[in-house]
C-alpha cells in the first residue's frame, strides 16, 4: 500500500498498483524504495485526488501502452472515449480542468487524454463566439483584427 | 477558478490541440489573442506537417513559417534542372521539349515534373543521389528516377534488381506489405530510408531493397547517407554506420542476389511501377564511439545527459550536433575496405574519436573569426548552432533567425581550423545549403533559392545563357562572348555571387513561389515549391497532357484510378475551400519565441504563471529541433 498526502493535508492509502498508474508516483517509489512515509502531492487537492484515484482504480488492470507501436496510430487521432470514462468525466468545467492539471502533474497519460478529448469534443463544431461563451473567454481583438482573422481562417474550413 | 486558458501551454499544445480538426483549431484561434497565438505556434504546425503530410522531422534549419507551409501543402510542385544524363531529371520527352536543352547538355532552368501535380501526388521530401533522385510523397510512398548506380551498365530490358537499370521518368516503388516511409537519404549510389515502424531500409537496387535487421537499430530517429555509407542515429544518441557496397553488408547482399537470380518480369509489370522484392539483411552495423571526454557546457542547467541529437554524413566523415549545440566530427576513412569494420574498431581504440569543433560551436569563438570581425555582419552573443548538413567533402553548420550564420567546413577540418564564411549567406535566414560537384545552392526560410558556382550543364538554374542578357548572373559578360560561346557550345562563366532562382521563367503574371526544400548532387538540382497565391481557375492539366508525347519515351501508364495508389485523387476532385493564400499569417501577440537552439520560450505572463504552477516537466526543453525525442511521442 502507498500513502499519499494532498495539498490540503488529507491522506489517501491505496494499492501500489493503483498509485503506480501515475508515472510520477511510480518513479518516486522507485527512487526511494520501500517506505512507510507518505508521498506529498502539493499540487493536488483531496477532492481532485479522490476523482483521479477513482479513475486509477477502475483502470488498474489496463495493459501498459505498447512502447514500440506503429507511429501511424498516433496520426489518426480519434476523440472516442469509452462509456465508463464518459460517465467519469461528466463533471463541471472546473473539476474537468483540475483533473487535466492533476493528470498532467501526476503523469497519467491515458487520463490526460480522456480529459483533453472531452474538452476537444466540447469545442468541435462551435463558432468562435460559441467557444468564447462556453469557456468564458474574453474577446480582446479589435474589430479589424477579428475580420482579418476570419478571412485568414477561410482556408481551414471544410478541410 | 481554473479555466481553459490556465492549462499549461504544453497541455494545450501537445494534448488538447492535437485532437482538434483544422476548422475547430481555426475557431479556437479566433476567440482571443492568447488562443490566436497558441494556435499559430510553429512547433504545432511543424508537427501537423509531419503527421498530415509526412514532412521530414530533420529537413533543414527552419524554425518558423510552418503554418504557411502547411497551407501551401495542398499541391507542392517538383522542379528539377541540370544535366539530363542517365535520365536523372525524370522529365518526359514532352517536358524536355518544352525546356531548353539544346547546346547546354541539360536543362538550364527549373522545370516542373508535372506527373506528380497531374496525379495529385504531393511530394514532400526529395533526396539527390549521384545520378538519381528519391522522393517521398505525403502517404509515405517512395518514388525514384534516374540511375541509382551509373558505374554499372544495364540494358533497358534488365530488371530493376540491376542497380544500373534506369528509370527515365518517376517510378513508384511498390511493396507487398503496406510500408510507409518517413524519411529518405541518398548516398552516391545507394539510399537508406526509415519507415513508420522505425525500421531501417537500404536500397542497393530499386528492385531489391532490404530491411536491416539488427538489435542495434532500435529506436532510430534519423537516417543519413554519406558518399558510400549509411548512418542511423538512435534516440539515445548512438550512431551506427554501414557500407552497403563493401564489407559484410555487401557480401550478404551479393550472396542474396546470386541465390535469387534475376527476377522474372511479373505479370503485373507496368510502366512507371517497380515491384520491390523486399528482403531482410541480418547484420550488425558498426557503432561509433561514445562522446568520451567531450565537456558538457551546460553544467548544472542540463536536464538530460549530453548526447548527439542530429547527424549529417559526408564522403568519409560524420558531423553531429549535440543537445548542447556543439558540432562534432569523426573521420571514417578506410571504412569502405573489405575489413573496414575491424580497421575502424581498432582505430577507435587507438584514438580516433569524435572531435569537438569549438570554432563551429561557440558564439565567442565564432565572433572572433576574421569574417565576422571586419564589420558587415556580427555574431549574436546567444548564437547557437541548431542544424548541420553535409555532402561529399563539405559540411555546414547553421544558426537560425534574422542574425543567422552559416559556417562551412570540410573533410579535413580539425578543432583548430576556422570555418569558411560566405558573406552573402550570413544574416539571411539560410536554412539549407546543398552542393553538387561544382554548383551550390542555398535556401532561405522565406522561400528564396540562391545558386552559385559553375554552369554545370544548367545546374545553376538561372536560365538559358544564350538568351540571357549579357551581364546578368548565369549569362555571359558581353554579346561578343555570348556569340563566340554559342558557336562552340561553350559554357558561361562561373557565378560568384549567390543569385536568386526564378521558378516562373518569363511568366510575368505568375503567382509568387515559395521554395521549401532543395537537394543537389552531381550536376543536378531538385526543389519542392509552393505557389503562394490563391489558385486561379485553370484548365485541368489532364487536358494539356492527353496528347502522346513527341517521340522518345512511351507515355506513362500510371493508372489514375488505381486504388492501390494511396492518396490518389484527381486535381479537380480536390476538396473545396482549400485555397492557397499568400503572406505570413497575422500572429497577434506572441506566446513566446524560439530561442537560437530551437527551444521555445514563453513570454506571456499568464503562461509563465500557469506553467509555474505545475512546473515544466516536459515540453519546452524538448521543443524545437529536439522534437523527435519528445516524451509524448509524435
Amino acid at each position: 500500500m502507498v500513502t499519499l498526502t494532498t495539498s490540503d493535508n488529507e491522506t489517501f492509502t491505496v494499492d501500489k498498483k493503483v498509485a503506480e498508474k501515475s508515472v510520477l508516483i511510480k518513479n518516486m517509489l522507485e527512487d526511494v524504495g520501500e517506505s512507510d512515509q507518505a508521498i506529498p502531492l502539493p499540487n493536488v487537492t483531496a477532492s481532485v485526488l479522490k476523482k483521479v484515484l477513482e479513475w486509477c482504480e477502475h483502470h488498474k488492470d489496463d495493459p501498459a501502452p505498447p512502447e514500440n507501436e506503429d507511429k501511424d496510430d498516433t496520426r489518426k487521432r480519434t476523440t472516442d472515449i469509452s462509456e465508463w470514462d464518459q460517465k467519469f468525466i461528466a463533471v463541471d468545467q472546473e473539476m474537468l480542468f483540475e483533473i487535466i492539471l492533476a493528470a498532467n502533474y501526476l503523469d497519467i497519460k491515458a487520463l490526460l487524454d480522456v480529459g483533453c478529448k472531452t474538452v476537444a469534443n466540447m469545442i468541435k463544431g462551435k463558432s468562435p463566439e460559441e467557444i468564447r461563451k462556453l469557456f468564458n473567454i474574453v474577446n480582446d481583438f479589435t474589430p479589424e483584427e477579428e475580420a482579418q482573422i476570419k478571412k485568414e481562417n477561410e482556408w481551414a474550413e471544410d478541410r | 477558478m481554473t479555466s481553459l486558458a490556465n492549462l499549461p501551454v504544453e497541455v494545450l499544445l501537445d494534448q488538447l490541440i492535437t485532437f482538434l480538426p483544422l476548422a475547430d483549431l481555426a475557431h479556437l484561434g479566433a476567440t482571443n489573442r492568447f488562443f490566436h497565438a497558441l494556435c499559430n505556434d510553429d512547433i504545432l504546425w511543424k508537427r501537423k506537417l509531419i503527421e498530415d503530410f509526412n514532412y521530414s522531422k530533420v529537413m533543414d534549419a527552419r524554425t518558423s513559417g510552418y503554418k504557411t507551409l502547411y497551407k501551401g501543402m495542398k499541391q507542392p510542385k517538383v522542379y528539377v534542372w541540370g544535366s539530363v544524363d542517365n535520365g536523372r531529371l525524370g522529365l518526359s520527352s514532352e517536358e524536355l521539349y518544352k525546356s531548353v536543352v539544346r547546346a547546354c547538355g541539360g536543362v538550364p532552368r527549373p522545370t516542373e515534373l508535372e506527373l506528380f501535380a497531374r496525379k495529385g501526388i504531393r511530394i514532400v521530401q526529395l533526396s539527390a543521389g549521384g545520378w538519381s533522385f528519391h522522393a517521398l510523397d505525403s502517404t509515405g510512398t517512395l518514388w525514384v528516377w534516374g540511375q541509382l548506380n551509373a558505374e554499372v551498365a544495364a540494358f533497358q530490358g534488365d530488371p530493376f534488381s540491376h542497380p544500373g537499370r534506369r528509370a527515365v521518368v518517376p517510378h513508384r516503388l511498390v511493396f507487398a506489405d503496406d510500408i510507409k516511409f518517413r524519411s529518405i537519404s541518398s548516398g552516391r549510389n545507394h539510399a537508406s530510408a526509415l519507415d513508420s515502424r522505425g525500421n531501417v531500409w537500404t536500397i542497393r537496387s530499386w528492385g531489391r531493397p532490404y530491411r536491416v535487421i539488427s538489435s542495434q537499430l532500435s529506436r532510430v530517429i534519423q537516417i543519413s547517407c554519406g558518399w558510400a555509407f549509411s548512418a542511423a542515429l538512435t534516440e539515445d544518441g548512438e550512431v551506427h554506420v554501414w557500407w552497403p557496397r563493401s564489407g559484410e553488408f555487401s557480401r550478404i547482399a551479393e550472396e542474396y542476389d546470386a541465390a535469387h537470380g534475376p527476377p522474372g518480369e511479373t505479370a503485373s509489370h507496368r510502366e512507371g511501377l517497380i515491384t520491390a522484392e523486399a528482403w531482410e539483411l541480418r547484420a550488425d552495423p558498426l557503432e561509433l564511439p561514445t562522446l568520451g571526454s567531450i565537456q558538457d557546457p551546460r553544467g548544472a542547467a542540463a536536464t538530460e545527459p549530453l548526447k548527439i541529437v542530429q547527424i549529417a554524413c559526408g564522403r568519409d566523415f560524420v558531423v553531429a550536433l549535440t543537445n548542447a549545440n556543439q558540432v562534432l566530427k569523426i573521420d571514417l576513412g578506410g571504412g569502405d575496405a573489405a575489413d573496414g569494420f575491424d580497421m575502424l574498431r581498432q582505430s577507435f581504440r587507438h584514438g580516433r574519436r569524435w572531435e569537438y569543433l569549438p570554432l563551429f560551436s561557440e558564439a565567442k569563438r565564432v565572433a572572433m573569426l576574421p569574417a565576422f570581425q571586419s564589420g558587415a555582419v556580427a555574431v549574436a552573443e546567444d548564437m547557437r548552432i541548431t542544424h548541420v548538413s553535409a555532402q561529399f567533402n563539405t559540411f555546414v553548420a547553421y544558426s537560425t533567425g534574422s542574425t543567422s550564420i552559416v559556417l562551412m567546413g570540410n573533410q579535413s577540418t580539425q578543432p583548430d581550423i576556422s570555418p569558411t564564411v560566405i558573406p552573402a549567406l550570413q544574416h539571411r535566414d539560410v536554412i539549407s545549403v546543398v552542393l553538387g560537384d561544382y554548383h551550390r545552392a542555398a535556401l532561405t526560410a522565406q522561400g528564396e533559392l540562391l545558386t552559385w558556382g559553375s554552369f554545370s550543364q544548367g545546374a545553376l538554374g538561372l536560365g538559358d545563357p544564350y538568351t540571357l542578357d549579357p551581364g546578368t548572373p548565369g549569362g555571359f559578360r558581353t554579346f561578343r562572348d555570348r556569340d563566340l560561346a554559342q558557336r562552340v557550345h561553350g559554357p558561361p562563366p562561373d557565378v560568384e555571387e549567390p543569385t536568386k532562382v526564378s521558378f516562373h521563367h518569363g511568366q510575368e503574371d505568375a503567382s509568387p513561389t515559395f521554395c521549401f526544400s532543395v537537394v543537389a548532387a552531381g550536376w543536378h538540382v531538385g526543389a519542392l515549391v509552393l505557389d503562394l497565391e490563391e489558385k486561379r481557375a485553370e484548365p485541368p492539366r489532364d487536358a494539356v497532357h492527353s496528347s502522346i508525347p513527341h517521340g522518345g519515351e512511351p507515355p506513362l501508364e500510371h493508372d489514375p484510378e488505381d486504388p492501390s495508389i494511396p492518396g490518389s485523387f484527381t486535381r479537380s476532385g480536390a476538396p473545396a475551400g482549400s485555397l492557397v493564400r499568400g503572406g505570413l499569417p497575422y500572429t497577434g501577440s506572441p506566446v513566446g519565441q524560439h530561442t537560437a537552439d530551437g527551444r521555445f520560450e514563453p513570454q506571456e505572463p499568464d503562461l509563465t504563471r500557469a506553467m509555474g504552477l505545475y512546473g515544466v516537466r516536459f515540453g519546452y526543453a524538448a521543443r524545437g529541433m529536439l522534437r523527435g525525442s519528445h516524451p509524448r511521442g509524435n
